[in-house]
């Protein structure tokens, strides 16, 4: 079972458990630790596995569109995975990306502002400032 | 001092926090504790942080164990950067006491057990709940103060200026130590 990352699960004085979600502050509480770290899984839209249920948008896109998309799947959602977060590609228009933040990074509220600042940098650096002239949260 | 500093093993590791990077080497450089520096005035007896701070750009240098944590301002690329702050962990190591005092004033740190009982209870939540995740991420917290029902805590390294830690995780420290600690904590950082 893959690791939840940057969760810190612990017991508390009455001898529950408590999962927290660092980043996001999320917090999901079990009777036992397993009930604990299930509820975070599901609190973060994850499968029992560790795994993310949201499907790839990659090949909805062509040209340069996919690109990003396979760039936000592969290096910036490995980045994103530090904290249990994924990013996808929605839409892609005249230079503007609508990116979409989940997992760790869902509802989270600072989610917006690492898109803007880390998100953008990233993909501009890949791909020029021509290219991506803005990005767009998809909430 | 470091013997071994030509074997010495150096790694680097993005942090969720664009504008920092962790630097994990095969050596402790903080034995004791963790220990957060943003002015050169602070940490002139440990030459390894005055050198890191004097790299342009940078303005924090975060040390615990084997691990120093780097904050710069955006304005320098990372690919330079990690190389001058190698060449200076390489250059400074030799010469650098992994016990150093924190700092020249007050050179031995307050041990918890002579902390008031419930700033030891505060510091035993946090160890157990929220420090894990924040050390992971290069990251710490410190507690300044406790004034009836305010507690003022303060981040360090990575966390310092990342949105993330001012407001989701703030909540969520707030939201165990009201369950564990006291109902009407509220909890500000600075």
């Amino acid at each position: 079972m893959s690791q939840l990352q940057s969760v810190v699960i612990s017991t508390k004085a009455d001898g529950s458990w408590q999962a927290v979600h660092v980043p996001s502050g999320k917090t999901s509480h079990g009777l036992t630790k397993v009930e604990a770290e299930d509820s975070m899984r599901e609190l973060l839209g994850m499968t029992e596995e560790g795994s993310f249920q949201e499907p790839l948008t990659s090949d909805r896109f062509s040209g340069l569109a996919a690109d990003i998309a396979l760039f936000l799947e592969g290096q910036v959602s490995e980045m994103l995975a530090l904290h249990s977060g994924f990013a996808r590609l929605e839409a892609f228009d005249s230079g503007i990306a609508h990116i979409r933040l989940g997992g760790g990074c869902q509802g989270c509220p600072s989610s917006t502002m690492t898109l803007l600042n880390g998100v953008q940098q990233q993909l501009q650096e890949r791909f020029g400032e021509e290219s991506i002239v803005d990005i767009v949260p998809v909430l | 001092m470091i013997e071994l500093a030509t074997n010495l093993q150096l790694r680097t590791q993005k942090t969720p926090n664009p504008n920092a990077w962790k630097f994990i080497l095969s050596v402790d450089i903080k034995r004791d504790g963790k220990i957060s520096y943003t002015e050169t005035r602070e940490c002139e007896h440990v030459p390894l942080a005055t050198s890191l701070l004097r790299l342009a750009n940078v303005t924090q240098v975060h040390l615990f164990e084997n691990v120093i944590t780097v904050t710069q301002n955006g304005a320098s690329d990372w690919a330079a950067l990690s190389q001058s702050v190698e060449d200076v962990i390489r250059r400074t190591l030799p010469e650098h006491d992994p016990d150093f005092a924190e700092s020249m004033a007050k050179p031995k740190r307050v041990e918890r057990t002579a902390l008031p009982l419930d700033i030891q209870q505060l510091e035993e939540i946090l160890d157990r709940t929220i420090r894990p995740g924040l050390q992971a991420d290069g990251g710490d917290i410190e507690i300044l103060e406790l004034d009836g029902n305010i507690l003022t805590v303060r981040y360090q390294g990575a966390c310092g200026g990342c949105p993330s830690a001012m407001m989701g995780t703030l909540q969520g420290i707030e939201s165990i130590l009201r369950s564990e600690f006291n109902p009407y904590l509220e909890v500000v950082a600075i």
